[in-house]
């Protein structure tokens, strides 16, 4: 059977209207991200693609603030045209195409690649040109991402999020957060401080004394392998990472099954099994008339691929065309209720077995969480480890935590005090919050929100051990809870815990080397679900001064 | 095979390589640096006299300026002037903790007058600069003076090391570039209670425009240290903010402010804050320049007076709002 007379190799399989709407999707994201700093603008929808995710909101359920109704957009949108989410808007998803561009190609130029040296030009150059995504086809690992989206949601269900740091929005909001903008901001400083000379001889004093303060941030490598992961592994077969382990498309894929929208085949397939090669998702059924719709992604890169325009994307009954019988249907092998309720019962063993006694976990817990954070119990099942209050934080003294806290709250927000102090003027990290783990909260409550309270080391600190006029937690402290008395004839810094609202400022300027002399400890936070913090320290007989109220 | 003519990775690479080579030659960064200039104030104006105006900031540093000799003794034209305000926290201005920009601008505006040709104001914050430049007005006050650079010299690149040739406690520090890249200091600090020098005024301000701080605290006698830095940072003109003072709970605050609506000038700056330091209560009770430590360590040194007997003091008050 000879191909129509239509030169196929005009249009890759890509097709250009999804390249456009997934870059525009993608610099979206960046851009939201990007201004996802202090100070925050009422008119710009933060965490809105984080949002945007149903499992976000299975999180955010048991948080606040929960924007379900867009959630369920995502949903219903799978429901009318598949799992489009994942072609066109899923920001991993297009790292993940243009990194298997890159793979696909060099996969072309292998030995097996035709005697020019150069990659195929067109589909009909053979087997391995190029489009050819199927180079390893692992159909029962299909079943993975199942297991994922089932112990995702048990696990968030019954109170800990930590299997979030698969979700793709998270991981790509973690990835820009810890390897990104770090890298952006060295690459600017790079140039700023290179030019900084040549425009002071300019004149140009504007630019000769811009500056780019450059962010350091825990776990930077564990992200950056993550990543290189997710993309390498399409060396084994193009979006390897969606066909076989990303939750969220387990997720669509349920719903996609029933989706109006759907890829049909007329009898004009010639059985060539173009598309079946061209497939990213590895969809295309034994039989190319069929489809394994859960794993359709409606990318459409199989109708670019038809010599015969057998395919379209449409509703059942197609309006026009040589229409005898639909040869379509929709294959369950995809699907596995198995492998999903296997998951949950993972998730629940899982969740179960992390959470032996919450109420200890809670307690011993040594983690300072940013103010506003609800209860450490609905904190860990609210908390989808994105690192957006990470990214927005001003001082960063908000870091995920690292591998040393444990793999259950690995990529949760923590203050780092010693990098940084807590800005009592800014409360950005709740308002970016997607799930409410973090409460938004005005200023004068968020100044209330106590996350700790300061201990002064006598041992280690040199006012005490070596009588030195070292007053730096003094000059720091924006509630002035350091008092000095005069001890032996000397002064001596004491801190009056009601007045420390544990903002860490002290911990960041300590001069002492190592570990500071004085330390922000979780002892005395204030974790309210909801209600007023300032009521609560009313209630603990503490007075907070923060700086407003003296004007 | 290449063609000699097309661009190889090679010659892109080794292009870009020897570009970055001609911009790094180029910036002066490295051998070529300028030779050391002298901080030290060249003592312009009239040494002995302390001018203390009582009144609204824009007529009471009018007066000031006036009483001095003008502003065109400091700045002359086409000068570049560092300004060194306190602007280290995120305070608004009536916390008494951050110079009050009124203050600030009436002095930007006088420096523009007298032909300034290029106004840096520059201060090392303790927090957030974005923040500091927000919530003390400061950023506003200095808004559509295209002669102004506010910079927040947070980065240590902006900072170079300097030998203290008479310095006891401190042998060298890094200070802030612009400073020997400008012709006139003018220091414009808040007047305010410091919890480990008892107050914090001009002298005490200087350590805005060097680089590491903490070390002051830790490994050195801090009011000798002070005095060290006097030694090769002084302004050549010190105008306390003492519009309102903060005499207890600084240098942060909050704490107690008290009204004083009243600018403070001189030439010599141990004088000018050793009179300011008399000036007010400070914790609930007066205090002598020979009860600061720091300010008598730098009388000691030869930097300046503290005797008030000594000092051309005139005191003036303008009417106003």
């Amino acid at each position: 059977m000879k191909p129509s007379t239509r030169t196929v190799s005009t249009r890759s399989p890509h097709g250009r209207l999804r390249w456009t709407v997934q870059a525009v999707a993608c610099a979206t994201f960046v851009y939201i991200f990007a201004v996802t700093t202090y100070p925050s603008v009422s008119s710009i929808p933060y965490g809105i693609f984080q949002k945007i995710d149903p499992l976000t909101a299975l999180a955010a359920a048991r948080g606040a603030g929960l924007w379900l109704v867009i959630a369920l957009a995502t949903i219903l949108v799978t429901f009318v045209a598949g799992r489009v989410f994942c072609s066109y808007f899923c920001p991993l998803g297009f790292f993940i195409d243009l990194v298997d561009l890159i793979l696909g190609k060099a996969r072309t130029q292998g030995p097996a690649a035709n005697e020019s040296g150069r990659p195929a030009e067109s589909q009909g150059a053979g087997h391995e040109g190029r489009g050819t995504n199927r180079r390893a086809s692992f159909p029962r690992a299909r079943h993975i991402k199942y297991w994922v989206l089932g112990a995702l949601c048990a696990g968030t269900l019954a109170g800990t999020s930590a299997l979030f740091v698969l979700d793709p929005l998270s991981l790509s909001t973690r990835v820009l957060t810890v390897v990104a903008y770090p890298l952006w901001a060295a690459c600017a400083g790079f140039v700023v401080t290179t030019i900084g000379p040549l425009a002071q001889r300019f004149g140009w004093t504007g630019l000769a004394y811009t500056s780019v303060s450059q962010p350091v941030f825990q776990t930077a490598l564990e992200n950056l392998v993550m990543l290189v992961l997710v993309g390498g592994l399409g060396v084994f077969s193009a979006r390897f990472w969606c066909r076989y382990l990303c939750p969220l498309g387990a997720l669509l894929g349920i719903f996609s099954r029933g989706s109006i929208v759907k890829r049909r085949v007329t009898d004009a397939c010639i059985r060539c099994g173009r598309c079946e090669r061209a497939c990213p998702m590895d969809a295309v059924g034994e039989d190319p008339r069929t489809t394994i719709v859960p794993e359709c992604i409606a990318c459409e890169a199989c109708l670019r691929v038809c010599p015969v325009d057998a395919i379209a994307f449409g509703p059942a009954k197609p309006a026009a065309g040589p229409t005898t019988a639909p040869a379509w249907k929709a294959s369950t092998t995809g699907l596995s209720r198995r492998g999903f309720l296997g998951g949950v019962g993972l998730g629940v063993c899982f969740a179960v077995v992390a959470r032996v006694n919450p109420e200890y976990a809670a307690r011993a817990s040594r983690l300072i969480r940013p103010p506003g954070a609800i209860p450490e119990s609905e904190f860990l099942a609210a908390c989808v480890r994105c690192g957006l209050c990470v990214r927005s934080c001003l001082t960063h003294t908000l870091q995920p935590a690292g591998m040393q806290s444990g793999l259950l709250v690995w990529g949760t927000p923590v203050h780092v005090m010693r990098l940084a102090g807590c800005e009592q003027q800014c409360n950005v990290c709740g308002k970016v919050c997607p799930t409410g783990a973090i409460r938004d909260l005005p200023l004068r409550e968020r100044q209330h929100a106590k996350v700790g309270t300061a201990v002064i080391s006598q041992a280690r600190c040199v006012a005490w051990r070596r009588d030195q006029l070292c007053l730096l937690c003094d000059e720091s402290c924006p509630y002035n809870a350091i008092v000095f008395r005069t001890v032996d004839g000397h002064k001596r810094p004491f801190v009056d815990e009601s007045r420390c609202n544990g903002c860490g400022m002290c911990e960041h300027v300590c001069p002492v080397e190592g570990e500071a002399a004085i330390v922000v400890y979780r002892d005395g936070e204030v974790r309210l679900r909801e209600g007023s913090y300032v009521e609560a320290l009313r209630h603990r007989r503490i007075t907070l001064q923060p700086q407003q109220d003296r004007l | 095979m290449t063609n000699e003519s097309t661009l190889t990775r090679r010659r892109f690479l080794s292009s870009l390589i020897q570009g970055a080579l001609l911009i790094g030659a180029s910036s002066g960064h490295s051998a070529a640096a300028p030779p050391l200039r002298s901080a030290v104030s060249k003592k312009r104006g009239p040494p002995r006299r302390i001018v203390d105006v009582e009144g609204p900031p824009e007529k009471a540093l009018a007066v000031l300026l006036e009483e001095l000799g003008g502003i065109r003794q400091f700045v002359t034209p086409g000068a570049r002037v560092l300004i060194k305000p306190n602007m280290s926290f995120p305070n608004p201005p009536g916390m008494a903790t951050t110079t009050d920009p009124r203050v600030l601008k009436a002095i930007i505006l006088a420096c523009l007058d007298a032909g300034a040709s290029r106004i840096m104001v520059a201060d090392h914050p303790m927090r957030s600069w974005e923040l500091c430049a927000e919530k003390t007005g400061i950023r506003s006050a200095c808004a559509g003076i295209k002669e102004v650079v506010l910079l927040g010299a947070d980065q240590e690149h902006w900072y170079r090391r300097v030998a203290l040739d008479r310095g006891v406690e401190l042998k060298e520090t890094k200070v802030l570039k612009a400073l020997f890249a400008s012709d006139v200091l003018i220091n414009v600090p808040r007047m305010k209670s410091h919890s480990a020098t008892t107050v914090s005024l001009g002298i005490k301000g200087a350590m805005g425009l060097i680089w590491e701080r903490s070390t002051f605290h830790v490994r050195m006698d801090l009011n000798e240290a002070i005095a060290d830095l006097a030694t090769c940072v002084q302004a050549d003109l010190t105008v306390l903010d003492g519009t309102s003072v903060l005499t207890e709970g600084g240098p942060l605050g909050p704490g107690t402010v008290t009204e004083l609506r009243c600018l403070i000038g001189g030439i010599d700056p141990v004088a000018v804050d050793a009179y300011g330091v008399q000036k007010v209560a400070w914790y609930g009770r007066p205090f002598a320049a020979s009860d600061i430590p720091h300010i008598v360590a730098c009388h000691r040194r030869g930097l300046g007076e503290i005797d008030l007997d000594r000092m051309d003091i005139h005191r003036t008050k303008v009417q106003g709002l």
